[in-house]
């Protein structure tokens, strides 16, 4: 649709000068609808050639309506009964499958849709003509949609499509776009006549808005309303979810929790505790739980070092009493007196007497051998005792320094814990090694019990608050999603609301500007068909937003305001109906060339069936507009109104037998209005000679026209370039150089092709008419009804060609 | 149409119109009914039409007055322009159908004929132009 198109280009140009922010502009790109492909594969404008029923209705053995496929008025009249609505329902029906009269309608209704006297299954067919349109490529090969029943329900039927005879595979949607369809609506039957403003206003307004191309703006509108409501559901749903954690971790025993619900309790939350606390860092943490972190990573003593640190302290104190208890020191000062009296004895070699004892004689060579040998047993002694020593000042040492003191932290966590620690300690200033030994067991094997408990208990509450806490960790981190999510609402709410107020100023413009064609439309259409009524329309209108909008129908009776469907008539609520469809069916954008009414005439007094006459002549001029009617009375206006159309009457006969024979076309219609002129004795002469021609010359124009519009059809031109070339004012010999292909071509070489094709007389008729309706004062017409009977078979033989 | 005495020329047709006008248009001591005043106004129009028309014919050809009705409509519009012979025709046909009792249809009212009282002061200008 190139309004949907065009309307996405001027919002896309309007942008720039919204003075929307550029994240609000990339907003509304977002909640702009894609542009939608058309659905049907075929493009151009449709008409229709034919409509074929059979078994439908009230209609037995197929009967074909033949359409001139093209702009124009045809009139199918027939009394009640005679299966003319079935024509118009059976091409409704072939192309939707559906039927406004069976709307809502009880299933005895629904089953009258079969013939009763033709026992073969129904059929309904429409052959449609495909106007070349702006791509011009050349004619197209008319397309057959046929619907066929296959079940007894209405619904159980199939359509089949076809081209010059063939199946294509394809079904109806594809030839015809059936949102298209409901959209402009080119079928137009009496029950709905009444029911178009019956039905909701608010439906009507969306069906127009979409017509006006304005439902990208109502869409996008929508969306941007749908956009606002999540984003309020995001923020409402943050806001319950808070409360409800905030429940959750009352029931907690952990400082963590209690230091959550201080954060989410405020009006905004604060979602950077929350994040700290979930990482672990959170304050409460710091001081509680680090505490027992520490206390379930506390290392006790090292027992094994200690134990065989003691070990040795014991047996080097052993060593030492040996040392000290045997020989060892006797034996160093015995060497020092041996080495005097050995020192004595070199000094005197020749005593051999004792100078300590007196004896005499023993301290001879001998003894000084034996003494030697003494002291260097002595000697061996004394080092040994010395080791020992220095191996239980070692020991001691050892013991010392594995009485280390307790981390510094321990006094203040766990006080109790670190007097235990400070008797080891104590251990320190014990220099007895015994004592030492003893008191360093006793202290480690006190502290390590100790340590071991509190550590233990320090793990087994860690991991039971860490249990705990799991759970409300992962609660706490989805509601911190959710209100970090809450907390972006707000400004793509303020965005959105943005938005939106600025489309909906540029959908009033808009829809004021698009709106006013189709309203004047109306408004001409309802003058037209309701020049006597004391019912006044304003101008109508799509006013109103959301629930409320709505077409108005402003209407006054004398000047009074009035409620529209209170003063009028039924004739006039149907002319209100024509008003508001009319418009919509020949909307230039809709792909449908023709437009269906059936029985627009019941209920309409005789002004307004002029009026009538008048609306769909002046529709006809583009539009293949095809009325069906059961009284006379419509014929009656277009031939008293002198309009062009083509009239044909349906017949019923016995049996379900149904006729349609054509009555007369537009240039029957001229003939017989110059065959009554010459029949009439009483004609003076020079008003026959000025008269006759010119209406001689209307009849051979009416069927130049026919035959130049098919021509040119064949020939690929689309119907508004048709229209345009068969309708531009000029000399006869112009539309028949488009009749016979000879456009562009000299008068003269146009009238010797007449004269080739139908003979020198149908040059000279031309020629003859052309002079006598540009001549003051007429050359005489001779033969009034041979003029007639000449023009009847040149046009006849126009029409044949 | 009897008129013994005095010459073909009853009423001017002016005074048609004008005397249609006071039927549309009654002081309120009328005794008439709507549809008896409606019905007589058309009459009357319809009456205006024809004389109008009938001055026309003569001043292009007086034979003209021996053709039939249909004749004279469908000639008109080679002389007026076509919308104009075609509306003419149109108001006459409404007025004839009115001034005419119908047993299936009911008198017109006089607003409906008050609306055609335009339409025929705006014809008689054109086709009187065109006499001249």
């Amino acid at each position: 649709m190139s309004d949907t198109t065009s309307l996405r280009d001027l919002l896309l140009a309007r942008l720039p000068g919204s003075g929307l922010s550029a994240e609000e502009q990339s907003l509304l790109h977002g909640l702009l609808p894609p542009a939608r492909p058309r659905n049907a594969s075929r493009s151009g404008t449709v008409y229709m050639r034919s409509i074929t029923a059979s078994g439908w209705r009230g209609i037995g053995p197929a009967a074909t309506i033949k359409l001139n496929p093209g702009p124009g008025l045809t009139l199918v009249a027939g009394r009640n009964g005679s299966g003319k609505s079935s024509f118009a329902e059976a091409a409704e029906m072939a192309l939707t499958g559906d039927n406004f009269r069976w709307q809502g309608r009880t299933q005895v209704w629904k089953k009258g849709w079969r013939n009763l006297h033709e026992h073969s299954a129904p059929e309904v067919a429409v052959e449609l003509g495909f106007d070349a349109g702006s791509d011009s490529e050349g004619a197209k090969e008319p397309v057959t949609v046929r619907r066929f029943w296959y079940g007894d329900g209405l619904e159980d039927s199939r359509t089949v499509v076809e081209e010059a005879g063939q199946a294509t595979g394809e079904v109806v949607h594809d030839v015809i776009d059936a949102e298209q369809l409901s959209l402009y609506r080119p079928f137009l039957p009496y029950t709905q006549l009444g029911a178009v403003i019956n039905g909701p206003l608010t439906t009507l307004h969306d069906e127009i808005s979409r017509i006006l191309g304005l439902e990208l703006l109502s869409d996008t509108d929508a969306a941007a309303r749908a956009r606002a409501r999540t984003l309020t559901d995001t923020e409402n749903a943050a806001k319950a979810l808070t409360s409800t954690v905030i429940q959750e971790l009352s029931e907690v025993d952990d400082p963590r929790a209690q230091e959550a619900i201080t954060a989410l309790s405020g009006r905004s939350p604060d979602l950077e505790t929350v994040r700290a606390l979930l990482r672990g860092h959170g304050s409460a943490d710091e001081a509680h739980l680090a505490r027992l972190r520490r206390l379930a990573d506390l290392e006790r003593p090292d027992r094994p070092s200690i134990v065989k640190a003691v070990t040795r302290l014991r047996s080097a104190a052993a060593s030492a009493d040996d040392a000290r208890h045997g020989s060892a020191e006797d034996a160093r000062q015995l060497i020092r007196l041996l080495d005097a009296a050995l020192e004595h004895r070199r000094r005197h070699p020749a005593v051999a007497d004792c100078p300590v004892c007196g004896s005499t004689d023993l301290l001879d060579r001998s003894w000084t051998e034996r003494t030697r040998a003494q002291v260097e047993r002595l000697q061996t002694e004394a080092a040994e005792a010395d080791a020992a020593h220095r191996e239980l000042a070692n020991a001691v040492r050892e013991v010392h320094d594995l009485m280390r003191p307790a981390p510094v932290w321990l006094q203040a966590d766990e006080p109790s814990l670190a007097a235990l620690w400070r008797d080891l300690v104590a251990c320190r200033t014990v220099r007895d090694p015994r004592e030492l030994a003893d008191r360093a067991e006793r202290a480690e094997a006190v502290l390590g019990d100790a340590c071991d408990q509190v550590r233990e208990d320090a793990r087994r509450r860690v991991t039971a608050q860490d249990g705990r806490w799991q759970p409300v960790a992962a609660r706490l981190s989805s509601w911190l999603g959710q209100a970090e999510a809450a907390q972006a609402a707000k400004p793509a709410l303020k965005q959105v609301k943005a938005v939106r107020s600025w489309v909906r100023t540029l959908t009033d413009e808009l829809r004021d500007a698009r709106f006013k064609p189709f309203a004047d439309q109306s408004g001409q259409i309802w003058r037209l068909l309701c020049e006597r009524s004391s019912v006044l329309l304003g101008a109508i209108g799509l006013t109103g937003i959301g629930p409320q909008r709505q077409v108005s129908l402003p209407v006054s009776v004398d000047d009074a305001d009035a409620p529209a469907f209170g003063v009028m008539s039924q004739g006039e609520l149907h002319s209100l109906a024509l008003s508001l469809f009319i418009p919509r069916a020949t909307h230039q954008d809709s792909p449908f060339g023709f437009l269906v009414i059936d029985d627009p005439v019941q209920s309409m007094d005789p002004e307004k069936v002029d009026g009538l006459a008048k609306v769909l002549d002046l529709y006809a001029q583009h539009r293949q507009v095809i009325v069906f009617t059961h009284d006379t009375r419509l014929e009656e206006a277009i031939q008293r109104l002198g309009l062009r159309a083509t009239v044909m009457r349906v017949s019923r006969q016995t049996d379900s037998v149904v006729h349609v024979a054509s009555v007369s076309d537009p240039v029957s219609q001229a003939l017989s209005e110059a065959r009554a002129i010459a029949l009439d004795p009483h004609l003076p002469p020079e008003v026959a000679d000025r008269v006759l021609p010119s209406m001689c010359r209307l009849a051979l124009e009416a069927a130049y026209q026919n035959t130049a519009r098919r021509a040119l059809r064949e020939a690929g031109i689309g119907q508004r370039a048709i229209q345009e070339r068969v309708t531009r004012p000029g000399p006869l010999t112009g539309l028949a150089a488009l009749a016979m292909g000879m456009r562009g071509k000299a008068g003269r070489e146009v009238l010797e092709a007449v004269a080739r094709d139908h003979g020198v007389w149908a040059r000279e008729l031309i020629q003859g008419l052309n002079e006598a309706s540009h001549q003051a004062p007429a050359t005489p017409v001779g033969d009034r009804l041979a003029l007639v009977d000449r023009t009847k078979r040149l046009a006849k033989e126009v029409l044949a060609r | 149409m009897t008129t013994p005495v005095r010459s073909t020329r009853v009423l001017p047709t002016n005074e048609l119109l004008s005397a249609a006008d006071r039927l549309l248009t009654p002081s309120d001591d009328t005794a008439l009914n709507p549809g008896v005043r409606a019905r007589a106004a058309a009459t009357l129009l319809r009456l205006a039409l024809d004389e109008t028309l009938d001055a026309f014919w003569r001043s292009v050809s007086p034979r003209m007055a021996r053709s039939t009705g249909r004749t004279r409509m469908l000639c008109l519009q080679w002389y007026v322009a076509p919308s104009v012979a075609r509306h003419w025709y149109s108001v006459w046909s409404g007025l004839s159908a009115a001034c005419h009792y119908h047993t299936y249809d009911l008198p017109p009212t006089p607003a409906e004929v008050r609306a055609w009282q335009q339409d025929v002061g705006e014809l008689l200008r054109v086709v009187a132009a065109a006499t001249a």
